[in-house]
């Protein structure tokens, strides 16, 4: 009976209650607050004493002109980041798999997680003294003969600019989530027919999350009140994209500053779920005596 | 499957069914809060009468504030605040954060009805007015005449902020001249032998010299004529015609238009345009910032760029340390379409304090608050601001231990920031004039001296200063349709300068702005100067 | 161990390669910041960023360390993240193990959970309800309101339901409870992802920068991002739409700390918390269930 199985599992439900208290209180109370989108709020009157005026802040927001190619853009850039972003942490992971030197291994490893720590703002200077026309990379491609690229300033190099800084800042740091659940020993041998690369992926429940740009934003917002790609971020020659950032605040609901760059812009969570193959013998059974 | 569905389904009408129950208890709450406020007057006012009689300043009051300051943030149990406890007989609990969070907090604050005893505000946005609409804050008006600053504050200044007939804000002293203002590298002009430039066409080929001829001598090909950055940061603007926030030229209608679409702007982007090409301004400036330009110009690699008066002394001292030898003057403003040559004028107040309004029930802890507020702003005259004067000293926490003098000149190092009551409560103090500041005789090093001895002699020309009929009104329009539209306006604007456009799309860019809703910000604003009476006039 | 192949050693050889190129790029910024940060101010002034400065100075270490607020907040932050880190796995770890046993009513708190994950209350809501906790002005405003992530959560979660069913049982035959099952079977086999996310909960923690504003009034408690973040170079300023020339001229106005100085400052702020992960490595390369079902 339902009563006999939550009394064996009683203990269980003390571990779940914490959880839930604060779910309740400090999610789903707040959540009410979310009533004041529809009204047109006042501290004084408080939150059921305000004017209920329906849809109308969503109209504002909606009837932007540019919510039409912020939208596209957003989207270009989320398709980009699936593209070339997700997949990266992946691989580097699995390429550091492959290296049998363990000092090599663990001195990359560490090498690659920094740049995650790394705020956006020093990411853009750094990006201004290598990329910018006067900077590193044109000066080399100056002395090769080439013609200098206009990283900074060229309308299409700015969602790969992005993208690629995104890269840089947090393939590494992906590498970690993935390293913890993926690694395997390698002298087992490999179950035939199969590329060994495979394996990682197949035997562990894998849960990647590519990065989320609400890291991103919120180290980016916290450094200077705007999301701080400002290199790119009201650049006209690269459009209006970045300007929505700073732009979290709809109306009178606030975005927290953790969730920041949840709203239209870079939201995006990848998670590759495999739950491991249970229907046959336990693979891990083959290799042991 | 069937179950899953349900549970969401179940947290889903949860959720709404909430969200729409307290929406509709609107109408069965009872206004409580005016019942229970009717009872307290009377007891506070006998109160206060009781105490009014006796000794008001004997009471200890627990005073609360919160700002967003630009300054560094003293300690909250710093020397400074101890000061200010033992002055007025109170427990003041200033919470500063840093300006940039300042915003955020104060709209939480608002929002969540903690509003501190009182607050520093930058001025009379938006949310001022929401907020003063709301009632959040304490009539003023009655409290003008009860103390000499206030008294001293100019009519221009209550006016911005008056909201409905009330006046919910004390502004705080601005110059109204002194404003950012194109500065040249006059030494480099003397070694080119060339003249100070009187048009946009001789700016160009002073700019074109600057950044080809080797002005600084060191045959090095590291100079620019001038820098600019992102924004239009450095717009390069010649006199109060040509800026893009003047209203002084009018359209064939008699309506005053804001300077960025007018012919003086067009000839300002030309100018721009003509110099981007000629490669005399950082061809990444999109991408740069103020504070990349700074370090040109004072480093002393470029030319041109702008700065107020005094101006800042740290820069001056970097460029002091690049080119000792460097003299820098304000470059005499340009000859404007509109007929003006003038400098572009300031509103004369920025910040101010909002008192809340529930403190209308307490008229001790009002009159605590306005005399800290008196005595902060009361003007000490520059020769006075020394030891002597002993409310320039209490301020700054004692000779010797908030601030030292130094050949005459008071110096407030970082370290002694807590020292100084004045950190707390940062209020400028009302000054007669701009002159009576004496700002000149502020700067140190010999560059900044001689460039702001020259400047104030120019601001100081009669009819130099141009005061913009905008600062007299309130224009909802104005204060967030335009500058969305300003915005636009800027990155058309970039895109012609840097060529990825051409100049004749100017009259189209302008026809958009109109469209999309600038020739009702253009109405609204004329019709509100029309009412108030307001013109650009000169001083 | 069989000779490997001539395309086995150019893949293991480009592997290499490509490796060593990404760890020079993601190390160079750090370098840079380096270089600057022990740079004296005239230097970089003078010649921007060099690849060696001519002197290494100590200078703007000096000016961040003898900050008497910079100090305070090490204990600050050091308390936050030690103490939030531990709340957060002890409170994550336990809702996520309940939520992985096939316990009634299962599937309506797992959609509780991810329901958050579409819906929040927003800033003023939240401050809300952290006031009429009582948490604002202490350290615990910092710690509770954010100490289940639910994305963690789930993903604990899983990695828990992973964790084949037979070892329960066994246990369970063995005599054992469910209390031990937790402590004494799960979380020892649980070490690598416990590691991990007691590094991300931990970072999370270390860079409280805006949370500290709102919900302590009393700058001493301020944490350490708060502080140093005065150092750093800032941006354009601006939550408003427009900044009036006056604003613009107070902000010209102040005296900008040195580049060398910010850079010192970011430098500070993130190395303790990098060398976090080194330490925590070693739980995260383990092979998990070997040898724990025998026969």
């Amino acid at each position: 009976m339902y009563i006999a199985k939550v009394w064996k599992y009683r203990f269980l439900y003390l571990l779940l209650l914490p959880g839930l208290i604060y779910f309740i209180v400090y999610k789903y109370l707040p959540m009410f607050g979310l009533v004041i989108a529809f009204k047109d709020y006042s501290a004084f009157q408080g939150f059921t004493n305000s004017p209920w005026v329906g849809l109308r802040h969503f109209r504002t927001i909606f009837d932007s002109p540019d919510m039409v190619r912020i939208f596209f853009n957003t989207l270009y850039l989320n398709a980009l980041q699936l593209l070339f972003a997700f997949p990266a942490g992946i691989v580097m992971a699995l390429m550091l798999n492959e290296v049998k030197n363990s000092f090599f291994k663990k001195t990359v490893q560490s090498i690659v997680y920094l740049p995650h720590f790394v705020s956006w703002i020093v990411v853009v200077s750094i990006a201004l003294t290598a990329l910018g026309s006067e900077g590193i990379l044109n000066g080399v491609l100056e002395t090769l003969g080439f013609q200098p690229i206009n990283f900074l300033t060229s309308p299409h190099w700015f969602m790969p600019l992005i993208t690629l800084e995104g890269m840089w800042k947090e393939t590494g740091w992906g590498t970690i989530i993935f390293f913890g659940s993926a690694v395997r020993d390698q002298s087992k041998p490999v179950r035939s027919g199969r590329h060994r690369w495979c394996e990682p992926l197949a035997e562990h429940p894998i849960h990647y999350a590519s990065v989320s740009a609400r890291d991103d934003c919120h180290s980016a917002h916290s450094a200077g009140g705007t999301c701080a790609r400002y290199g790119h971020r009201t650049n006209p020659a690269h459009g209006e994209l970045a300007d929505q950032r700073s732009r979290d605040d709809l109306g009178p609901i606030r975005v927290p500053e953790r969730d920041r760059g949840r709203g239209l812009q870079l939201r995006y969570r990848v998670r590759l779920v495999q739950e491991p193959d249970r229907s046959g013998p336990d693979p891990r059974r083959q290799s042991l005596g | 499957m069937k179950k899953k569905n349900a549970s969401l389904l179940l947290m889903l009408s949860l959720s709404l069914g909430v969200t729409a129950c307290s929406a509709n208890k609107e109408e069965a709450q009872p206004t409580s809060s005016s019942g229970s406020t009717s009872t307290a007057p009377a007891a506070s006012s006998a109160g206060a009468t009781a105490s009014s009689s006796a000794d008001p300043i004997a009471k200890k009051l627990d005073i609360s504030l919160f700002e967003g300051v630009w300054s560094a943030i003293p300690d909250p149990n710093g020397a400074g605040v101890q000061a200010i406890n033992e002055k007025f007989n109170v427990n003041f609990k200033a919470n500063l954060v840093p300006f940039d969070q300042g915003g955020q907090k104060m709209a939480v604050l608002m929002a969540s009805g903690d509003m501190p005893d009182f607050v520093g505000l930058g001025g009379a946005d938006p949310s001022y007015l929401k907020w003063a609409k709301q009632g959040a804050f304490l009539p003023l008006n009655d409290y003008i005449d009860k103390y000499p600053v206030l008294k001293l504050i100019p009519k221009t200044a209550w006016d911005s902020v008056t909201v409905d007939g009330n006046i919910y804000a004390i502004p705080r002293f601005f110059t109204t001249k002194y404003r950012n203002v194109p500065i040249i590298r006059k030494d480099w002009l003397d070694k080119l032998n060339l003249q100070m430039p009187t048009t946009y066409e001789e700016l160009l080929n002073v700019a074109k010299a600057f950044t080809f001829d080797d002005p600084d001598g060191n045959g090095k090909d590291d100079t620019y004529g001038f820098v600019m950055a992102n924004g239009l940061d450095n717009e390069m603007a010649m006199g109060s015609g040509f800026y893009s926030d003047t209203w002084s030229m009018k359209n064939d209608k008699g309506q005053y238009l804001p300077g960025i679409i007018t012919d003086a702007s067009k000839q300002r982007i030309q100018f721009l345009r003509d110099a981007f090409k000629a490669g005399v301004v950082p061809k990444d400036w999109p991408v740069l910032t103020y504070k990349d330009n700074r370090t040109t110009f004072y480093g002393g690699k470029a030319g041109i760029y702008y700065d107020g008066t005094p101006g800042n002394k740290g820069l001056f001292d970097q460029l002091f340390k690049a080119a000792p030898s460097a003299v820098v003057e304000t470059i005499p403003p340009f000859k404007a379409p509109d007929g003006s040559q003038a400098l572009p004028g300031l509103s004369g107040w920025y910040q101010m304090y909002s008192l809340n309004g529930k403190l209308k029930n307490d008229p001790d802890k009002v009159d605590r608050i306005l005399s800290m507020i008196n005595y902060f702003a009361t003007f000490i005259p520059p020769e006075q601001q020394n030891e002597n004067n002993p409310d320039f000293d209490w301020k700054n926490g004692g000779v010797g231990k908030g601030y030292t003098m130094e050949n005459g000149i008071a110096n407030f190092p970082e370290e002694s920031l807590s020292q100084r009551p004045k950190s707390y409560l940062e209020i400028a103090e009302w000054a007669p004039s701009d002159e009576a500041l004496q700002v000149e005789k502020k700067a140190t090093n010999p560059i900044q001296k001689a460039y702001a001895e020259k400047a104030v002699k120019l601001w100081s020309t009669p009819g130099m200063t141009y005061i913009n009929p905008v600062f007299s009104i309130h224009s909802d329009l104005y204060d967030t349709k335009f500058w969305e539209l300003n915005t636009k306006l800027i990155d058309e604007q970039t895109k012609m300068i840097v060529g990825n456009s051409s100049m004749d799309n100017w009259d189209k860019m302008v026809q958009d702005f109109l469209k999309n809703g600038g020739q009702d910000v253009i109405d609204e604003v004329n019709k509100k100067m029309q009412e108030a009476g307001a013109e650009p006039t000169y001083r | 161990m069989y000779r490997k192949s001539l395309g086995e050693k150019t893949f293991d050889g480009s592997i290499i390669l490509l490796l060593v190129l990404t760890s020079l790029l993601m190390l160079f910024p750090f370098y840079y910041m380096i270089v600057i940060s022990f740079s004296s101010y005239d230097d970089y002034l003078r010649h921007g960023v060099v690849l060696w400065p001519k002197q290494w100075v100590l200078d703007a270490y000096r000016s961040i360390f003898e900050s008497r607020a910079f100090v305070r907040s090490i204990g600050s932050t050091v308390f936050v993240t030690v103490a939030g880190t531990l709340v957060d796995l002890i409170m994550t770890s336990s809702m996520a193990y309940a939520l992985s046993r096939d316990i009634p009513g299962r599937k309506f708190f797992n959609m509780m959970v991810v329901f958050t994950f579409l819906f929040g209350g927003g800033m003023i809501p939240t401050y809300l309800i952290v006031k009429s906790t009582g948490l604002i002005d202490t350290y615990w405003a910092l710690i509770i309101p954010g100490c289940i992530s639910a994305f963690n959560l789930i993903i604990i979660r899983q990695f828990f339901r992973g964790i084949p069913n037979e070892l329960n049982d066994a246990a369970l035959i063995d005599g054992a409870s469910e209390v031990k099952i937790f402590v004494l079977i799960v979380l020892p086999l649980s070490k690598p992802v416990l590691a991990a996310f007691s590094l991300f909960y931990a970072v999370g923690h270390w860079n409280t920068f805006f949370d500290a504003i709102l919900y302590l009034n009393d700058s001493t408690k301020w944490t350490l991002q708060v502080v140093l973040r005065q150092l750093v170079i800032l941006g354009n300023v601006s939550d408003t739409l427009h900044q009036s020339p006056e604003a613009r001229m107070a902000q010209l106005d102040q005296q900008t700390p040195p580049e060398t100085i910010g850079m010192a400052a970011v430098l500070v702020a993130t190395i303790p918390i990098l060398l976090l992960y080194p330490f925590l490595q070693k739980h995260f390369a383990k092979g998990v269930m070997l040898g724990s079902i025998k026969g």
